[in-house]
């Protein structure tokens, strides 16, 4: 069945250069990189959706790593296994995205808005900017624990994402995915570090209240 | 459901003086999210430490912020499952393949 689609190319020791040092590997690599997209596809496929919450773009990642993968074919000693190799790959082709579309469209003065969240602070009586009564954050009525055990709730997380804008989102998703520090952020993203503890609070504000509202107040 | 208004004569003369004399919620709110990211002066952790002694919500927002950053790394172990988040399709994994092949030859 797979056999349909493997042309029978073999990257060996004799098609690369004779001199170059990374081709020195004792055994004769030999593989199909089509047999990645079978094996290893899926997976990245689903790293990067998460990360770009875009299905095309997340597809055009995964071709662009396979491509990248082949040309370090020759430095990829099976150190570590094929598939945190390929991610590896995937997880710097992501922040190359990042770099390029922060640098592409200017920071917009809405995106380290907080205004959004002013009629949760808003109260009759005389405690200005405490929460409101009817907006504050709820006792959830299912377990947080539980959710954790749920793929649907995974699902309910990610379309969350989704409705962030995106930089603010991508500045979520190098913090608490790729677990990265605020500077190594405010580097790749080309943001001040007040804008990244504007747009990380602003990101908190609404997915917590979003999973609130589409989760853990909703009956099972 | 719980009400979670203000009711001076319940909360005690020093949490009482906590929401008023400090900064409100809508300030501390902002604090927690810094102190998820580690950058707190002394006097903001000092702020934060006074009024969620005092202000339930507050300590409900960072509970349920703390979670919300767990369950973001848990996002990473999830896509093992097949169940979530899709797949490629047919029709990509085919050009993906196309695409590898015409460039290893």
């Amino acid at each position: 069945m797979m056999q349909s689609d493997a042309l029978p190319f073999l990257i060996s020791n004799s098609d690369m250069q004779p001199n170059d040092a990374s081709s020195e590997a004792a055994n004769t690599i030999d593989i199909d990189p089509t047999v990645w997209v079978d094996d290893h596809g899926d997976y990245l496929f689903r790293y990067a959706v998460v990360r770009l919450r875009d299905e095309a773009q997340a597809e055009d990642a995964v071709q662009e790593t396979l491509l990248a993968a082949i040309q370090t074919l020759g430095s990829y000693g099976g150190k570590s296994t094929e598939r945190t190799w390929l991610t590896g790959i995937l997880k710097h082709k992501i922040i190359d995205h990042y770099r390029k579309s922060s640098r592409e469209v200017p920071l917009n003065p809405s995106e380290t808005d907080l205004s959004e969240f002013d009629p949760l602070f808003e109260r009759q009586d005389d405690f200005k900017d405490h929460w409101s009564d009817t907006l504050s954050p709820r006792i959830w009525n299912r377990p947080p624990d539980e959710a954790l055990q749920e793929n649907e709730f995974f699902g309910v997380l990610q379309s969350c994402l989704t409705k962030l804008p995106e930089r603010v989102a991508n500045v979520f998703s190098l913090r608490e995915m790729n677990g990265l520090e605020a500077g190594e952020i405010c580097e790749i993203l080309a943001l001040s570090a007040n804008n990244f503890w504007v747009m990380m609070h602003r990101a908190r504000m609404s997915l917590r209240r979003c999973i609130e509202i589409n989760w853990f107040m909703k009956a099972k | 459901m719980e009400r979670t208004t203000i009711k001076p004569k319940l909360i005690g003369a020093r949490n009482l003086w906590i929401l008023r004399h400090l900064p409100p919620c809508k300030e501390i709110v902002q604090i927690v999210s810094a102190s998820l990211d580690g950058r707190l002066t002394l006097r903001e952790r000092l702020i934060m430490r006074l009024h969620l002694m005092a202000c339930r919500p507050c300590v409900r927002y960072m509970r349920q912020s703390e979670f919300l950053s767990e369950a973001t790394h848990h996002l990473e172990d999830k896509l093992k499952e097949e169940v979530f988040t899709g797949h490629l399709t047919d029709e990509s994994r085919q050009r993906i393949k196309e695409v590898l092949r015409t460039s290893a030859i």
